[in-house]
């Protein structure tokens, strides 16, 4: 499908109020915008200079092709879990892990909840750690940052769309 | 007063269940994944709710739901979960689920809707 302005508004609108939601809800946090949200490869475009050291994946599929991912630093990640369980952790264990991997489903069930428009279907999430450099992305689409704040290192939200003509 | 907790993700549970114990709940049972929480529910006597989370290994919430149904129990059930489609949320009540929790929640909405399908006996 073609993706326009507004799809991508949208999309990046959801996304966006679902994270803050979570945090806000699950761990009292308020999360707060590292800039506008870019597009990957343009000029200026630089969502975050922490480096990324785990990440968590889930494929779109439906009306809207593609993968969303978050991804932060080890610190972050840690920090996340001991809002959330209180969980005292000073390397990643299986639980931050598991805790990361529930963080994204429930950004992805909270964008799904506000893109009911959308015939949209999204995977399980998966977890994964990853070198300093981050996710990389094919050329087959376009991908999109969006980037928080978050104890003292930045949390990025990296959304990949297939773009018409692509399959 | 005597909980199931079903949820495959220890993290959720670790949640919800210090959530409940904050409240009126005396004891959480956790399960991991439908099957396991048939075998823990047993004859189904001691339990006053069911928690269960949609997607998960093995035997999912729904089929859990069914299950506990088909066996004649009229114990509330609660889904806790990100599922929120409109067909999604049809079947869950088709299947017996008394009421509906959206991940994410916090406290405040737990506890709300905890009191419509389990009231607090210190309150009544």
């Amino acid at each position: 499908m073609t993706l326009c302005i507004d799809t991508k508004t949208t999309l990046i609108d959801s996304i966006d109020e679902s994270i803050r939601e979570v945090f806000e809800m699950m761990a009292g946090s308020v999360l707060v915008r590292d800039g506008e949200p870019c597009e990957i490869g343009t000029e200026n475009c630089h969502p975050s200079e922490s480096p990324t050291e785990i990440s968590v994946v889930m494929g779109l599929t439906g009306d809207l092709q593609g993968s969303m991912s978050l991804s932060m630093t080890n610190d972050a990640a840690i920090k996340w879990t001991e809002s959330l369980i209180d969980h005292q952790a000073t390397e990643i264990d299986q639980t931050v892990v598991d805790a990361v991997g529930e963080l994204g489903n429930m950004v992805v069930g909270g964008a799904k909840r506000r893109l009911c428009d959308f015939a949209l279907k999204m995977s399980l999430p998966s977890v994964i750690r990853v070198g300093g450099d981050g996710i990389s992305f094919t050329k087959r689409g376009k991908a999109i940052a969006i980037a928080y704040q978050y104890a003292d290192s930045t949390i990025t939200v990296l959304i990949a769309l297939q773009t018409q003509g692509e399959a | 007063m005597k909980v199931l907790l079903v949820d495959d993700s220890g993290v959720m549970r670790k949640i919800i269940a210090r959530s409940l114990n904050a409240l009126w709940i005396d004891e959480v049972v956790e399960a991991a994944d439908g099957a396991e929480a048939l075998e823990k529910f047993g004859d189904g006597s001691g339990f006053d709710l069911v928690l269960t989370d949609w997607n998960m290994p093995i035997m999912n919430g729904l089929e859990l739901v069914q299950a506990i149904r088909a066996a004649g129990h009229k114990l509330p059930i609660m889904m806790v979960t990100t599922e929120t489609e409109k067909e999604q949320v049809l079947k869950a009540i088709q299947a017996g689920v008394n009421d509906y929790l959206v991940k994410p929640f916090d406290q405040e909405m737990l506890t709300m809707k905890l009191e419509r399908v389990l009231p607090n006996p210190q309150s009544a």
